[in-house]
Parts: C-alpha cells; structure tokens; sequence
C-alpha cells in the first residue's frame, strides 16, 4: 500500500495498520514522491490525504487523484480527509476515488484499507490481510473508478426534486429516504433544539444557501443508528444536493405565496379561496364540520376614494383586511374577492358536540367581533377622529343548508348582504328573511 | 504480425489550463489519458494536454515523453519539482510566457523559454523526425529550438492551435 500523508497521520495510520495484517506500507508526505513511487512500480492501494496535496485545495487533490489513476490504473485509491474537507472529497469518489475516510479511521475503515486488492491482471498483491474485509463493502464487486455504492438513485432524486413544493415536504421526503436505509426515527429540528441523545446525520447551512436564514437545520435520528456503506453515501450526497433543492424550495414557496394572495392586503385572491373553499367543503361533508361563509363590503368604498384618495382607499381596505385577519382563527380563509368586497369561510376543525348546534353560531360570533373591532378602529388616515365611521355590509350563508360549493354559498350570502344594503346598510344578515340576529349584528 | 515493433509517435505534454473558447475545433477534451486532451496529430507526434502539473508529472512518469511544454503562469514554486523530474527522465521542457515573478535565477535550470512561433517551429520540427523507436527512454538526440527547416509543407500546428493547447488563444 502506498499512502501519502502528513507525517504525524502517516505514523498514526502505519501504527494501526500494523495489527491489520497490512504489510509493505509505503508511507511519504510529497505529492511527488508518491507519484515517483508509483511510476516505478504497481501498488494494490493508494491512499492520499488531501491535506498533503500542495497547496491544499479541491483542485489540486483532485488533480492529484486524477495523477494516480494514470500511473495506478488497478490500484484502489482511497482518500483520508479530515471532516472539513468531507464535501469536497466526496465529490470525487466514483470518477477519481473508489472511496474515501474520515480521520482518524475507524478499525473498519483500516480493514478496508488493508483489505487485499486482487486487480484484474496481476497474481500477486504485496498485501496480505488476515482480516476479512467488512461484509457490505465485501460483497459489492468494485471496477477501478466506479464507486462500490451509487449514492443517489436517478429515482430517489426525482423523488426529491418533486417535493420541492415547500421546505416542509421536501424535509418529510428527505427524512423518509434517510429512514429507509438508517432503519430508525428520525426528525428534523433546528440546531438549538438538538437533544443529547439525538444523532446529527444532516447538519445543513444556515443563511441564504441553507433552509433557514438564522440556524442550521438538521436531520437527527431519535435513538442511536448504525450507519451502514450506502447510508453514509447517502448522507454525504444529500448534504451536497440539498442546500440547491432548499433554495427551489423556498422560490416555490415565494411563487406560490404570490400566486394565491392578493398583493393589496395580504389576504388570499378570489381564485385561492374558490378552490381552498371547495376542498373545505368536500372535507366538511365528509366529517360533517361546520362552515359559514361570510360575504362583505364597505359601505360607500367609492366616496372614500372620491373624497380622499385612492391611496387612503387602498389603506381603509388593507387596515380591514387585517382587522378580519385579527379576529378570525387561523384554519378560517379570508379573502378578498374583488374591489373592496372580502369573503370569510369560517369552519370548525371539529364537528359539534351537540347534533342539533346551529350552524352559524360560531360565524355569527366572530362576524360581531368584527363589527364591534371595526367600529372601534381609528383609520388614521380619514383623519385625526376617524373612529367608527367606517361600516360595512355583510350577509353569511350556511354549509350545506345553503349550499354545497363556493359558489352556491357565495350566491346566497351576496343574497343576505343585498338585503342588508336595502336595509340600511351597516350591518350583517344571515340567509333568509330578516332575523334578530342581523338585527343584532348592527353595532350600536 | 511480422513481427515488428510498431513505432509509436512521440509524445509532448503540455501543462495548460483547458482549452480557451474557440479551441473546441481541435478535437480536445477526450483521449486515453485521464482527465487530458489528446490531438492526433499524425503518426508522427502526440500532444497530450493536461491542466495541472500533478497531471503532467503522471504522464512523464508514465511512459516516454519527448517533451513538456509549460504555461509558465500557472507554475507554481510547490511544483517546481515537475521540472526535476522531466529533467531526471531527459525530456526537454519549454516554457512558454512571462517566467512568475516569483521564480528566483536558476530555479528554472533546464527550462528553455520560447516564443509560440519558435515553438510551433520546433513542435513541427520533432514530427518531422518522424515516430519515436519502438522502445522506452528519453529521445536520443536533444532537439534545437530555433533554425530548424520545416520538413513538411503544410505547417502541422497553426498558431490558433497552438494557442488553444496551450489554453490561452488571447495571447496568441
């Protein structure tokens, strides 16, 4: 075997090849000797520590690496590299490494190192190993520049390239992989998080290359693993592709936060809450939640702009649209459908305790929360003593008793809020004939 | 098979970074050596580039080479030892450039520094000598540098391919 290392490493490797049954060790420190070493005769194993390559760079070593496979094309060829240097070195297992180690090695990594090389073509190996070499390593066939483990599967990466919808799926994907070969639990938390009896398997940047701007993000299985060959791979493949699949995420995410949200107020778009709507429905249905969707304006929108300006109308509409915000839950979808016209589906994650609830309670509730909040509201931008002369018009519709769809609802809340408006305005009315509850509903 | 050995042409290692734009006509970028660019250049001679000075220090090791052409720019002084092996197997090397300011008198003992053209004349001269003998060693016979009659008509590098080995056609 032939290994290029710092000096102190060498004598540490040679040390401990020692009981390994690996014998005719040829140990230098200069690149150029290990090269001359090799142009005069063949050696079974190469090993080189990229710390030795001058001037310590990826470049170099990987030019060093590319050196030895033209003068040791039987030769497997090895790297021994420091943690640091762990992303750089991997990079070059397959084309110009059979593998590489992390220092210091383990006693499996030294049996693998002094494991006999038998090259097609040649007899006789000056190492002899008394040791059988590790059995997943042994059991895989190598060819000279073909790494003995494919890290990534075209499949596996496709898997993960099509759950770049969001962080959060890509992490479950890229969990799910890593726990079919470490065989354990495992969890995704921020670095601050981590728990003395977790193992790190991924530690991913943090900033703009990394999944998140102020900590590192990692991968941690829940009790202790064994790490296998492949499930090493796997790991240092990951570590190179994620931070780039990360950064699709998160432009996904920006795509899709601008698709759905209406640029004004930061409240979903008419298109979002039709289909979000419809799947809340159909959910709805299916566990019979309750739903209720409110339809609203402002009244008299249009003399604000004329009065003011449209930038205080823009203002009005986005104080507004925060306002609902406020007041709703967070599962509940508030839009804005158009102009100054907001549309609220409100629902219950639970279906009521008592069969005979009636539907809109929990809607009419929240609608009056928004009424009393909006009267109480100082628009600074109507003036110093702006404080409940803004007033809206709203009519609710009930699921399923008013209809099934988004747009069966929306239809007949438009119906309640018409009525409200030839009523006076102010106010918000259920479906149906005038109730007490729209009575109500108008602040006093 | 008669029996003869066949001759096989004379190799010439250039140590150059990859090729520039515009050197992708020469056929670059694939060969037997790994990691180089081979042109075929006849029987007669081999250019065999490579982009760093670990590289090139293989393919001296690695068999007969007639000569190592350096971009002198990317020598740095840690591969200063790239020369003392070429010089050790008896193969001529050529700088080509600006010798780095760094390099001290003497350190680049048995470098002769050239121009392209005289270069391009020198190249053409060694495949005017025809393959190398079917054996291993360091040519036979040091080659001149300058003065030498072109043997073949049509000149066997132009200057663009010259500067597209060498991996810097600006400078051309």
């Amino acid at each position: 075997m032939l290994l290029l290392a710092d000096n102190p490493l060498s004598e540490q490797i040679a040390k401990r090849l020692a009981g390994t049954g690996a014998s005719a060790l040829v140990a230098v420190a200069d690149p150029y000797d290990a090269l001359e070493a090799m142009g005069r005769r063949e050696f079974p194993v190469v090993v080189l520590s990229p710390t030795a390559a001058t001037p310590s760079g990826a470049g170099e070593f990987a030019a060093l690496c590319r050196a030895t496979r033209r003068l040791q094309k039987n030769a497997k060829l090895y790297a021994l590299c420091p943690p640091r240097l762990e992303m750089e070195v991997c990079e070059l297992v397959g084309e110009a490494l059979d593998d590489y180690f992390i220092t210091p090695p383990s006693p499996a990594d030294l049996r693998t190192l002094a494991e006999p090389a038998c090259p097609v073509g040649r007899s006789e190996s000056p190492v002899v190993s008394a040791v059988e070499p590790p059995a997943a390593i042994a059991a895989e066939p190598r060819r000279a520049g073909v790494s003995k483990v494919e890290p990534l599967s075209c499949e596996e990466f496709a898997q993960l390239a099509s759950a770049t919808f969001s962080r959060m799926d890509l992490e479950a994907a890229v969990a799910a992989m890593v726990a079919a070969k470490v065989k354990g639990p495992l969890e995704w938390m921020d670095e601050s998080l981590l728990g003395e009896n977790y193992m790190p398997l991924l530690r991913l940047p943090a900033g703009p290359a990394g999944p998140k701007a102020d900590t590192h993000r990692l991968l941690a299985a829940t009790e202790p693993a064994t790490l296998d060959a492949p499930a090493k791979a796997l790991l240092a493949a990951l570590e190179r592709i994620l931070p780039a699949l990360y950064q699709a995420a998160k432009r996904t995410e920006v795509l899709h936060h601008l698709a759905i949200t209406d640029e004004l107020t930061g409240a979903y778009n008419r298109r979002y809450f039709y289909h979000a709507t419809d799947k809340v429905l159909r959910e709805a249905a299916a566990k019979n939640l309750r739903a209720t969707l409110l339809l609203y304006d402002i009244d008299d929108f249009k003399t604000y702009n004329d009065r003011y300006s449209y930038a205080v109308g823009d203002e009005i509409l986005r104080e507004t649209a925060d306002l609902m915000r406020r007041i709703t839950r967070e599962h509940d979808i508030v839009a804005r459908i158009g102009g100054d016209e907001f549309a609220v589906l409100f629902w219950d994650r639970q279906p009521p305790r008592l069969p005979d609830s009636k539907p809109p309670d929990s809607a009419l509730v929240l609608a009056r929360r928004f009424l009393k909040a909006l009267h109480r509201h100082a628009f600074h931008s109507l003036g110093p003593k702006a404080t409940g002369v803004l007033t809206i018009s709203g009519g609710l519709a009930s699921f399923p008793a008013d209809g099934t769809t988004c747009r069966e609802l929306l239809r007949k809340a438009d119906q309640a809020l018409k009525a409200v408006k030839r009523t006076g305005k102010k106010g918000i009315r259920i479906v149906g004939p005038l109730t007490e509850d729209a009575e109500d509903s108008r602040p006093g | 098979m008669n029996g003869r050995t066949m001759p096989s042409p004379r190799r010439v290692v250039f140590f150059a970074p990859c090729a520039a734009p515009g050197g992708e006509g020469l056929g670059l970028g694939s060969g037997s050596g790994s990691g180089s660019g081979i042109k075929d250049l006849g029987p007669a001679l081999e250019c065999v580039r490579v982009a760093s000075a670990y590289e090139a220090a293989a393919e001296l090791l690695a068999g007969p080479v007639e000569a190592l052409v350096i971009e002198l720019r990317l020598l740095r002084s840690c591969h200063l030892r790239l020369i003392e092996i070429a010089r050790r197997a008896g193969v001529k090397v050529w700088g080509v450039g600006a010798v780095p300011p760094w390099v001290a008198d003497g350190r680049l003992s048995g470098v002769q520094t050239t121009s392209r053209a005289e270069l391009v004349r020198t190249l053409e001269a060694l495949a005017g000598q025809g393959p190398a003998e079917a054996k291993d060693g360091p040519p036979k016979a040091p080659l001149a540098m300058s003065g030498v009659e072109t043997p073949v008509s049509e000149p066997l590098l132009t200057a663009e391919e010259l500067s597209a080995l060498l991996g810097d056609a600006e400078q051309a």
